[in-house]
């Protein structure tokens, strides 16, 4: 029993050291985001300075462009999150229970699209998106972004909607009901969960993209956040105690989420990955 | 199961499920941020509506708006109090005399962003209506005929109080005045009097007097820049063109690698080689892309001499104690020949690109707002630029008394800009690559020189081709790949009933034109050698020759491979190494596992490009460094984390892992789950070692998901450029230019879209391959 006892602390010990290599960064982020210019180079350093303040997040949200950014992140990710669900939720429902021709065919392309990465297709996009006159604008990164996640989102949600057993529908059928009220009324509540986590992993996959929107938007009142930060970190290279305090707010909504929402995190992060 | 513990990933119903024990309040707590940082957001956005905000100038209800494209440094936006509230000042006076005009405020990141962003907005039709671009830039666009002339409201005794050189190097033959000169600088050596009592003035002295005080005082002699950047060329050439060196000809034609300018520039190369052989500069020197790497060094009191720009004069003032500013005074820069002088001018110029005349006058009104004389002095000061204008040397007391400003306004009168031809961006871009393998002992400096010249030749060989061909009207072969896309769609989906269509319809019509389309243009664009603010191109297969004949492709491709393996090793062993830990922590019911989980995942839920900056912030080499602090209790370092090539690359790897990480660690816990657990009694039973375990229990249970995640990870690694760019930014030289990276930069800063489509193609074919790999693993495993 003792040696169970003491395996058991080894291993929690070796959990949380496991724990702090990973936190550690965020923190030291963290830290230096309190700092002044001063306590940055200050050495040897020290985590904790004296004096602290929030004075870097002041600047950085007031005399900044970072509100801005996000602010833009914010709508386009939702507004993209939003429209790849409506859009693919239907479109996977019709692959997994309608009579589709090429139907394994389109699921195997689906399928590989989702894994490659669209960051191949930066040039040939910029061009479409300039021949659209949407280059700058969210409308053209949201429509981008649907496309590129709706491979993921109707391969996800087609599996879910293949593991629904079939007799449900098929009492919604002798009852009379349309194929949108089954939808409606049967199908999607019951996939409550599953199309949480694919949406949540949608957004958090639109909060962090970087190379569409890098190509995609020029002015910076239309930046996102993750390209707003890339270029905060240009512009302010020498004032990191500021960059910190920005990327920080970078990090805090999807930190944030993921410690509020873990679980649709995780099963939207293996669930595209585990199914074949 | 305990409370606080994560746990199971099953198959319920389908769709793997998590249950995670997270304590109620702490879930609550973690909302309470997000939704702070929203509101606060939301507010600060919308609740400013004074005359100045950092996207707009003037009144939102104003008739004439603007859209202005600044520099950084050079607006309300800089970090720098003392400017930003100068610019805020300015821009709040123009805004109350001009209420009829708003202006929408772009700063552009970086300095080489600036121009490949204005360079593809002119090819889209999209300019600014004003900019700040660098004075050598504006061959470029002027060839392109978007700048106008600014004299028709700019009136000429206000232009005569400029420099001649401002106004003559902006005019055409017909007298059009192009651009508003902002502030100009130069070049000088700066030394500390209390090291270097005299200052040297031939590079045999500097060497002399540098590698001695690096050897006596354990600081760098001499620090200048070396990093992939326009500085590191324009910084040297005075030391080429004191030696009576040439770039280009006077038709405009490359000459530096022919006689007797090769054995200038070799001798040039020489000199810095030895600055490194002598051990009077250290070699990280390479890393130097930013002046304020030099100021910070000779803040922290690491560096005797520097080869600097004038600007840093006040930066050094600001952040120097008075006394230690005291020691601090500049020199002409030295030469090969102690006799000669001579020093680079550079500097900002505002235009406009605006056609509408209403615009233009307001452009030009604008401009002549901030340049007056009373703002350029007042700008001039904390910008630490020097001024253009003649009355401001004259009138303000602080430019004709100062001794610094004395001293600058001679070295000015040697002062030289870059040559204004089109070819000087590829001979600087050849030219730094030259200085970095020469600095960096990669190659002889004959070597370097020829290489660099000959890549010169072969890209002014081009632009002439491209130059006598014709722009292209219309181009069938164009539609091909929509045609393309339409055919493949409607085969697949050819046979469905009409209803069926209607709901696949939207998600059919977004994925076929922004994805299926892309590919197939993707196709055509690589054998072309189109260029992305030019429509003349041909069809051929000359650009995939080059590219497969280029050593730079090649040694990328290397570079590329090291991260890929590296990354994918160190990932998925750290992660069956958590996994592992977590899966006997559970087993053996040991509290803490959550908080591993949490704490791994939280670092892959942060976005690349924040890790990259985070990263960089860990990995800084000066004393605010944290990661070489901390080696210093085990007696290493400092570690050129950033700055050497393969420590750069090495960093790159571990934060690459360190996000990823997460990722396999949680396939490859899924996959431990699965092992039954009469497997592990057994192995108790027999009281089997861990090594023991870990092979004949373990390892073939998880084999086929080992296999999954190998797939999945090199994938998503062979694609990463979110992290690179903030990191390393491929540097030094090109040791971390991935291949993703070298696409983004060869579409958006070399703007060849041809060359950039070509990389892309075979980018494409990897992630097919791996793909389909990935996807076969992924079948076999859910049939077993």
């Amino acid at each position: 029993m003792t040696r169970g006892r003491g395996v058991r602390i080894a291993l929690t010990a070796l959990l949380i050291g496991v724990a702090v290599a990973f936190l550690l960064p965020q923190v030291w982020l963290f830290a230096l985001s309190l700092k002044t210019k001063a306590g940055v180079y200050e050495y040897p350093p020290r985590l904790w300075s004296n004096d602290a303040s929030g004075a870097n997040y002041a600047f950085v949200l007031t005399r900044t462009q970072l509100p801005w950014y996000l602010w833009n992140s914010l709508v386009v990710s939702i507004a993209s999150t939003v429209a790849t669900m409506a859009i693919g939720a239907p479109a996977a429902y019709v692959l997994s229970r309608e009579r589709v021709r090429r139907r394994e065919t389109v699921a195997t392309g689906l399928l590989l699209a989702q894994m490659v990465s669209p960051i191949v297709l930066l040039v040939p996009l910029y061009g479409l998106v300039a021949h659209l006159h949407l280059l700058d604008s969210h409308t053209g990164l949201v429509l981008v972004y649907v496309a590129v996640q709706l491979p993921f989102t109707i391969v996800v949600l087609r599996n879910f909607f293949d593991a629904l057993p079939k007799s449900l529908f098929e009492a919604a059928l002798l009852d009379g009901a349309t194929r949108a009220t089954t939808f409606r009324k049967i199908a999607l509540p019951l996939l409550g969960p599953g199309l949480a986590s694919v949406a949540i992993f949608n957004l958090a996959s639109y909060w962090a993209e970087f190379g569409l929107a890098l190509v995609l938007l020029d002015s910076q009142q239309r930046y996102t956040i993750p390209i707003g930060l890339f270029s905060f970190q240009s512009g302010y290279e020498t004032e990191w105690q500021l960059v910190a305090a920005a990327s920080f707010i970078g990090l805090l909504p999807v930190l944030a989420a993921f410690l509020a929402l873990q679980r649709f995190f995780v099963a939207g992060l293996t669930s595209g990955a585990t199914k074949g | 199961m305990e409370k606080g513990t994560a746990a199971i990933f099953r198959k319920k119903r389908g769709q793997p499920v998590v249950r995670v024990g997270c304590p109620l309040f702490f879930t609550k707590m973690a909302a309470v941020p997000f939704f702070l940082t929203l509101i606060a957001t939301a507010t600060l956005a919308f609740a400013q509506d004074d005359l100045v905000t950092p996207v707009r100038i003037g009144r939102p209800d104003a008739p004439i708006k603007l859209t202005l494209w600044a520099q950084h440094d050079y607006s309300h936006l800089d970090a720098r109090p003392e400017v930003s509230s100068l610019f805020h000042d300015i821009f709040e006076q123009y805004a109350r005399t001009h209420p009829d005009v708003q202006i929408e405020v772009s700063v552009m990141p970086a300095l080489e962003m600036h121009k490949a962003k204005l360079l593809l907005a002119a090819a889209a039709g999209r300019l600014p209506d004003i900019a700040s671009v660098d004075s050598f830039w504006m061959p470029l666009f002027l060839e392109r005929g978007d700048v106008q002339p600014l004299d028709p409201y700019w009136p000429a005794d206000d232009r005569a109080d400029f420099l001649p050189f401002t106004i003559s190097t902006l005019s055409d033959r017909q007298g059009h005045v192009y651009g508003m000169w902002h502030g100009t600088d130069c070049r000088v050596l700066y030394y500390r009097t209390d090291l270097v009592p005299t200052p040297p003035r031939s590079w045999d002295e500097l060497l002399a007097i540098a590698s001695r005080i690096s050897r006596e005082k354990h600081i760098a002699g001499y620090l200048y820049n070396a990093g992939r950047w326009e500085a590191t060329v324009f910084d040297h050439l005075p030391m080429f063109w004191a030696q009576g060196g040439n770039l280009v000809d006077d038709d405009g034609n490359p000459i530096f690698g022919l006689p007797p300018n090769r054995d200038r520039m070799i001798k040039l190369m020489r000199f810095l080689r030895a600055t490194i052989d002598t051990g009077a500069s250290p070699s990280s020197v390479l890393a130097n892309n930013d002046y304020q790497q030099l100021s910070s060094a000779a803040v922290s009191g690491d560096v005797a001499m520097f080869l600097g720009g004038s600007w840093q004069l006040r930066e050094l003032e600001f952040a120097l104690p008075p006394d230690e500013f005291a020691k601090w005074a500049i020199a002409d820069i030295p030469q090969a020949d102690p006799a000669t002088e001579s020093t680079g001018t550079g500097g900002w110029v505002w235009v406009t690109f605006t056609h509408d005349p209403v615009k233009q006058k307001a452009a030009t009104e604008l401009l002549r707002f901030i340049e007056s004389p009373e703002n350029v002095a007042r700008i001039s000061i904390p910008t630490r630029q020097l001024p253009v204008r003649r009355s401001v040397y004259r009138d303000f007391p602080v430019f004709r008394e100062n001794k610094w400003y004395a001293q600058f306004g001679r070295m000015l009168v040697h002062g030289r800009a870059r040559p204004a031809v089109a070819i000087y961006p590829a001979i600087s871009e050849q030219l730094q690559l030259a200085v970095g393998a020469v600095v960096s002992g990669a190659k002889s400096p004959e070597s370097a020189v020829d290489d660099a010249f000959h890549a010169v030749q072969a890209i002014a060989e081009r632009q002439r081709l491209r130059a006598a061909g014709e722009r292209r009207q219309f181009d069938p072969i164009t539609w091909a790949p929509p045609i393309a896309a339409v055919l493949l769609c409607a085969w697949l989906l050819s046979g469905t009933g009409r209803r069926t269509m209607l709901w696949l319809a939207p998600a059919l019509v977004l994925v076929s034109v922004f994805l299926v389309y892309p590919v197939f243009d993707l196709v055509r664009l690589a054998v072309t050698d189109a260029r992305a603010y030019d429509n003349r191109y041909t069809y051929g297969l000359q650009t995939l020759a080059r590219l497969v004949a280029d050593p730079e492709f090649r040694s990328m491709l290397v570079v590329t491979l090291i991260f890929v393996v590296a990354s994918v090793v160190v990932q998925l062993g750290v992660g069956l190494a958590v996994a592992l830990l977590i899966d006997a922590a559970r087993r053996r019911r040991a509290p803490g596992t959550a908080l591993a989980r949490a704490a791994i995942v939280s670092a892959w839920v942060i976005p690349g490009v924040v890790v990259g900056v985070l990263w960089r912030i860990l990995l800084m080499e000066n004393r605010a460094g944290i990661a070489n602090y901390v080696l210093s209790f085990a007696r290493i370092g400092p570690l050129p984390f950033l700055s050497s090539a393969g420590a750069a690359l090495a960093s790159l790897i571990v934060a690459n892992a360190w996000r990823g990480c997460a990722f396999s660690m949680i396939l490859q816990y899924a996959g431990l789950q699965r092992i039954p657990r009469e497997l592990h009694e057994a192995a108790d039973l027999e009281g089997a070692s861990f090594w023991q375990r870990l092979r004949s229990v373990v390892l073939p249970e998880i084999a086929p998901v080992l296999a999954l995640n190998l797939a999945l990870v090199t994938i998503a690694t062979f694609n990463t450029f979110d992290l690179v760019l903030p990191l390393t930014g491929g540097g030094p030289g090109r040791a971390t230019e991935v291949v993703s990276l070298y696409m983004y930069r060869s579409a958006f800063f070399s703007l060849e879209s041809g060359r950039a489509a070509a990389v892309a193609v075979v980018m494409l074919l990897v992630n097919v391959a791996l793909a389909v790999a990935a996807l076969r693993l992924a079948r076999r495993r859910a049939d077993a």
